[in-house]
């Protein structure tokens, strides 16, 4: 049965694979578990950046708002560009499969500059940890120094998965299909992997 | 070597799941201006739409739904040592200490 979870013991070579990348998974997991926790931990005990108002003034919160609930669909409409690749890589359609996977190159790039343009528009309103705005306030230069730790942490783990991507890409050129596939599966784990991470960023930086 | 290729995936799903991640999206943005009941009540609408979509994308993006006990097992640390952070430090939270 498909849905079935897979108890029995006949492993093949491509599991030890998908074990390897689940366990570097579980590290990003620690990594920005620990981040979140350590930023709710702050927010719920500090009554200047309090968890459950939202942070941002007000200058500019809509415009960086929209720039955020954009990029959250610009990787969701990846992770499902990303669905397809590996689907047509498995089906043996080469040039569907490096169709899809462009889109979500593609997808990805615009997600940093989204995000590029939206640090722009903060420090133009001086929402930067050491502005002088944030001098005046320091429960929004704390929550400041976690939205530009977090934010440019999620950043280097696009890049990262970019190159993942890119480099899937290229050697598709004319690799057998089954061996794209078993690249497409491992670069579309850790792809999903950082989408999930912005699922829950969003919220907890933008709209509390 | 083992090199062949099976098919798992399905369209039609993989479309409904994304829409879906999509109008979860436009009620996390939409639960955030009907969370006026309390700092906790907003985190918690929040995460568990959060939680939902993560479900979603792991159980059917990433596999999970076919995927060994092994791989549970491993997930499990990692969402089970995130609660104990989070958990935590909430009695320091609760007595106002911070």
């Amino acid at each position: 049965m498909d849905a079935a979870i897979t108890m029995d013991a006949d492993w093949r070579e491509e599991d030890g694979g998908r074990v390897g990348l689940w366990l570097f998974i579980l590290s990003e997991i620690l990594l920005f578990g620990a981040f979140l926790a350590s930023y709710v931990g702050t927010r719920l005990g500090n009554t200047e950046c309090a968890l459950g108002v939202v942070a941002w003034p007000e200058a500019g919160h809509l415009p960086g708002l929209a720039m955020a609930a954009l990029n959250t669909v610009i990787l969701l409409t990846s992770s499902y560009t990303m669905v397809r690749a590996i689907a047509r890589a498995e089906r043996g359609d080469r040039a569907g499969f490096r169709a899809n996977m462009i889109a979500t190159i593609a997808l990805g790039l615009g997600f940093l500059v989204v995000k590029s343009a939206e640090y722009a528009l903060k420090v133009s309103h001086g929402y930067y940890p050491g502005s002088e705005l944030a001098k005046l306030n320091p429960g929004l230069s704390i929550f400041l120094s976690y939205y530009y730790a977090l934010t440019l942490l999620h950043g280097l783990h696009i890049l990262a998965g970019l190159v993942w991507n890119g480099v899937a890409l290229y050697a598709s050129g004319d690799a057998p299909m089954p061996a794209v596939a078993r690249r497409a599966e491992y670069a579309g784990l850790y792809w999903h992997f950082v989408d999930v991470a912005w699922v829950f960023l969003f919220p907890l930086l933008y709209l509390i | 070597m083992n090199m062949e290729t099976t098919t798992h995936s399905d369209d039609g799903l993989d479309l409904g799941v994304y829409l879906a991640l999509l109008g979860l999206t436009a009620a996390t943005l939409a639960a955030s201006h009907f969370s006026h009941g309390g700092r906790i009540m907003a985190v918690a609408l929040a995460l568990i739409i959060a939680s939902v979509k993560a479900s979603l994308i792991g159980f059917y993006y990433m596999g999970l739904r076919r995927e060994r006990a092994m791989m549970f097992i491993i997930l499990g640390i990692g969402v089970a040592a995130v609660l104990i952070l989070l958990v935590g430090i909430l009695p320091d939270m609760t007595f106002g200490r911070f």
